[in-house]
């Protein structure tokens, strides 16, 4: 892949993978870390990606590989320095900018308090909670990213519904 | 209306999807600045990439003493760490203590491949003498039995390794145990429980690889490799199926230091070692099947079995025989039959790509999966011919 081939890459999949990036890592600055890292390696890959046919499933994919085995790493990260939430960070920021009608800020602190809620489920749950919901892909494109059967995917879902619904229900 | 009682009966009655899918909205996109970093990283990349040098013979006879006196570490021999401050640094001081110990080993081999010297300085096993326990997600058990690694790695040229912190600074060594006998490919520390913490000092980059403790095989043999990606390459070492050597691919054109690990043998223990064996192997819990609703089993639990297992004592699926025409090794397909599939999923559906199950070149016929209790089982297997063409056919015994 040349540098424009790159560019054309981020321009098109960028934010899909960013959002993604954001709700894996924790902080802003792993994130940007993990961006930068999925589109250099998809640099080093190009050849796989043309083999695909689905561009944004395989960049996420690689997105999960290096997240999976940077974990520790970012953990260890996290021990020493105390990394803040980036959930937690965006959710203040949000709810600082302020709303004038009860109700929409009633509506937002319900979506803060699930956008934390997904935040605190294991990566098992977390993960295909952010494929389905967030970068809208199918069952079938989310067993195939992880790698595993597809009534594994559907139930992990359904699990981390009730375990959303239930933490809810608790708030 | 948006009232918070209204929320929680939007919840309760099943409407979490839509909920969860506004929740989720992206709300923040990539800073153009932080784009321009990545392409500025891959130009460099591009004009700074030299291929490696023709790969440098092992320099097993040229080992360096980093720490003691004497002319081959004259130079620079200051700027080196201990493997009690690499320790210190890396997790605490308890590991550090443990470096000091009679049990661990300093061995302060050196290698070196394309620009780099990648130094094994030593290494210490032992329950509980980490400062630092991974937990199993799934069971909350707590790996307390570990083996710790250093390793340093600097430039050749001298100049210094990018700071962790470093806008240049990038994760790109993978070091990891091998078992003598075991295919590296399978059994690396991806399997072990295994982790890796790094940091700069003095441009010399320090990493302490830890993972389950593998003392137990001090009498098969144990290698630690480091190489120059953070994923395992298969095509980095070959293994000798008939002696279970593990011996780096001379031809490859990346860093594939490979070390023995000269472990203490009185520690060897047969059974622990088949125990480790049987866990590691056991694979990822996630692939289990204990979840899955539509009975779906993938080919790690069809280790007990293989093709020619299943060819003696199975009686192959009339209908069941599809061949498809050549994929690309890494494409993933879904193959839907007209006639189902049994057991493989719902739909009778499989994904497949060459690349799980098979080798870079390598052709022959697998077992992907198997779903059953053993008596009443239908074995999934996939062959891949020269030509590429896929043929998935099903057994039952």
């Amino acid at each position: 892949m040349n540098v424009t081939e790159l560019e054309k890459c981020i321009e098109t999949y960028g934010n899909d993978i960013y959002a993604f990036c954001l709700h894996l890592a924790y902080s802003q600055q792993e994130a940007e870390e993990l961006y930068q890292d999925t589109f250099l390696k998809a640099m080093e890959l190009l050849k796989r990606i043309e083999a695909e046919n689905n561009p944004k499933s395989y960049l996420l994919s690689i997105t999960i590989r290096l997240w999976k085995n940077h974990k520790r790493k970012y953990l260890w990260r996290e021990r020493i320095a105390g990394t803040k939430s980036l959930a937690d960070e965006t959710e203040e920021a949000e709810i600082d900018s302020g709303y004038s009608l009860e109700d929409e800020v009633l509506h937002k602190e319900q979506l803060r308090q699930l956008r934390q809620a997904v935040n605190r489920l294991e990566d098992k749950y977390r993960i295909p909670v952010c494929l389905y919901y967030m970068e809208e892909l199918q069952v079938a494109d989310v067993a195939k990213i992880l790698k595993l059967p597809k009534g594994t995917i559907k139930s992990r879902l359904y699990k981390a519904r009730e375990i959303l619904k239930k933490q809810l229900a608790e708030t | 209306m948006h009232g918070q009682c209204a929320e929680m009966e939007c919840i309760m009655s099943g409407k979490i999807d839509d909920l969860l899918k506004e929740a989720l909205i992206p709300s923040k996109k990539p800073d153009a600045q932080l784009n321009q970093e990545i392409l500025r990283k891959a130009m460099e990349g591009n004009n700074m990439r030299k291929p490696f040098l023709k790969t440098v013979p092992v320099m097993v006879a040229a080992a360096v003493a980093v720490l003691t006196a004497g002319s081959l570490t004259a130079y620079g021999a200051w700027k080196y760490l201990t493997t009690e401050q690499v320790a210190e640094e890396a997790s605490g001081k308890k590991l550090a203590d443990a470096f000091k110990e009679k049990g661990s080993v300093n061995i302060n081999e050196s290698q070196e491949y394309g620009d780099y010297k990648i130094t094994l300085m030593g290494t210490v096993s032992g329950d509980k003498i980490g400062d630092y326990f991974i937990e199993d997600e799934d069971n909350g058990e707590i790996y307390t039995d570990r083996t710790y690694s250093v390793i340093s790695i600097e430039k050749k040229d001298g100049s210094p390794m990018p700071d962790t912190s470093d806008d240049d600074y990038e994760n790109k060594f993978l070091v990891s145990p091998f078992i003598k006998g075991e295919d590296p490919a399978f059994l690396n520390i991806y399997y072990m429980d295994g982790g890796c913490s790094s940091f700069v000092k003095d441009g010399v980059e320090y990493r302490l690889a830890d993972h389950d403790n593998i003392e137990a095989f001090a009498n098969r043999g144990v290698y630690l490799g480091v190489l120059g990606d953070v994923f395992y390459d298969r095509e980095a070492y070959n293994f000798n199926k008939g002696t279970g050597e593990i011996t780096r691919n001379e031809k490859y054109k990346g860093i594939n230091a490979l070390f023995e690990l000269p472990l203490d043998k009185s520690r060897a223990d047969e059974e622990k070692a088949e125990k480790l064996l049987k866990k590691w192997k056991s694979g990822d819990k996630e692939n289990n099947g204990e979840e899955s609703t539509d009975n779906e089993t993938n080919s790690d639990n069809a280790d007990e079995w293989d093709w020619k297992r299943v060819k003696k004592e199975c009686t192959i699926i009339k209908d069941s025989v599809r061949t498809y025409p050549s994929a690309g090794y890494n494409e993933i397909i879904s193959y839907s039959p007209e006639t189902k599939w049994k057991g493989i999923s719902s739909e009778g559906e499989i994904s497949f790509s060459a690349e799980w199950y098979f080798d870079k070149g390598e052709y022959g016929t697998k077992l992907i999966s198997s779903v059953g209790d053993g008596k009443n089982t239908i074995y999934t297997v996939a062959k891949r011919a020269r030509n590429g063409e896929i043929t998935i056919s099903q057994y039952h015994n």
